[in-house]
């Protein structure tokens, strides 16, 4: 009996052991990569239900008929289920980004992780409600409160677009920075070496400074400009442009530092 | 008789053969030396003419080569410096490396960025119409 009992207890720790192990490959696998392309698949579903839908409702047009307006409503059915999975899909995937996004204090990600997640959660409530639709004006309700939320999913998608691509940004600067104090910390064994270009290279290192300050002022800005979006503002689309341009800039001004670095390199190697 | 007087008034003027030597000959001392001094200018000219055509081929030729420079890698300039007693320091050489992998991840950034915009989905379904 005892024996028996040995076995067993074996065998479902065996067995535990193994589901815990494929769960959690399961887990790691959905990252960035395939939450985008779970979105990319679910927008063409959408396209096509909404071409679908469109074709329906030309007919209902037409012809008024109880059968073509049953048709529009199942289309209709389908195609709000399918934007909401669109929609929903995306902001999983903006989720995903961002967290793979080093260089982000976590107070930010953990806001944006916040309302992503409320968001995500309230696309799935909404689709779950969708196939109880039973007329088109039920239909027209029930897509009306999507087009109310979308304002905000807006300003959303576009406070985390900023903040991942300004902390990928973020990232190189600090790097940056660090090398350029490993830089002076080395050199400083070399000063005594009268020939050593001590002043060139300083005013390289200061030179590289200098445009990672300008760098963190644009990222900066840009963050400042999405993070001043509301949902009813009309120009969020012309202010997100404004500030991926800001961080255009900023990339810009960290390759300069970089190709500083990189020149001091170059003289450190060469001789006088 | 009148188709005797046609035929003589076609042959009027006949080829006379010979006529510029003979002519040359009539020429005064001055009026040759004239015409072989102008002779020899018509050569020079186109002498001249003939060798800078010559030139400028030759001188396209150059500026064809010189607009294909010929490549040069970066390491292979770094080779060409005369190195200093640093060039081989372990740190600056890691240091170096790090700088580069930044330069990649800045152009990475640029390449490999997807397209994350908010996709354009129909929000008025407007049945009405």
């Amino acid at each position: 009996m005892k024996k028996i009992l040995l076995g067993l207890f074996i065998s479902i720790l065996f067995f535990s052991f193994s589901a815990s192990k494929t769960l959690g490959e399961e887990v790691s696998v959905f990252n960035f990569e395939k939450a985008y392309e779970d979105y990319l698949y679910n927008l063409n579903l959408y396209r096509d239900s909404y071409h679908e839908f469109a074709t329906a409702k030309e007919q209902y047009a037409s012809y008024k008929t109880l059968t073509s307006k049953t048709l529009l409503l199942e289309q209709t059915i389908n195609m709000l289920q399918k934007r909401d999975e669109a929609l929903k899909t995306y902001l999983t995937a903006l989720r995903l980004n961002l967290a793979e996004t080093t260089g982000i204090l976590n107070y930010e990600q953990n806001l944006l992780y916040l309302e992503l997640d409320n968001q995500i959660a309230w696309l799935n409530n909404h689709k779950e409600t969708v196939p109880s639709v039973a007329s088109l004006e039920d239909a027209l309700s029930n897509a009306k409160l999507v087009e109310n939320k979308y304002p905000e999913i807006e300003v959303l998608a576009y406070k985390t677009l900023t903040l991942s691509a300004a902390g990928q940004r973020i990232e190189i600067l600090n790097q940056t920075l660090s090398q350029i104090d490993a830089l002076r910390e080395r050199l400083k064994d070399f000063e005594e070496d009268e020939k050593f270009k001590a002043e060139t290279l300083s005013r390289w290192f200061l030179e590289a400074e200098n445009k990672t300050t300008l760098a963190e002022e644009k990222l900066n800005q840009a963050k400042a400009l999405t993070n001043s979006l509301k949902s009813n503002s009309r120009d969020k689309k012309d202010k997100f442009l404004e500030s991926s341009k800001l961080i255009k800039e900023a990339h810009q001004y960290l390759k300069e530092a970089n190709s500083y670095l990189l020149e001091a390199i170059i003289e450190i190697k060469k001789k006088n | 008789m009148e188709t005797e007087q046609i035929i003589q008034d076609l042959n009027l003027n006949p080829i006379e053969k010979g006529s510029f030597l003979t002519k040359l000959k009539n020429f005064s001392k001055k009026e040759k030396v004239l015409i072989i001094l102008a002779l020899i200018v018509c050569l020079l000219l186109l002498t001249l003419f003939v060798a800078s055509v010559a030139i400028n081929k030759e001188k396209k030729q150059e500026q064809i080569i010189k607009i294909i420079p010929t490549p040069v890698p970066l390491e292979n300039q770094e080779k060409l410096i005369e190195p200093s007693l640093y060039a081989t320091d372990s740190a600056i050489l890691k240091i170096e490396k790090e700088i580069k992998d930044t330069r990649s991840a800045l152009e990475n950034m640029e390449h490999s960025q997807k397209n994350l915009d908010i996709p354009a989905l129909d929000m008025n379904l407007d049945l009405e119409k």
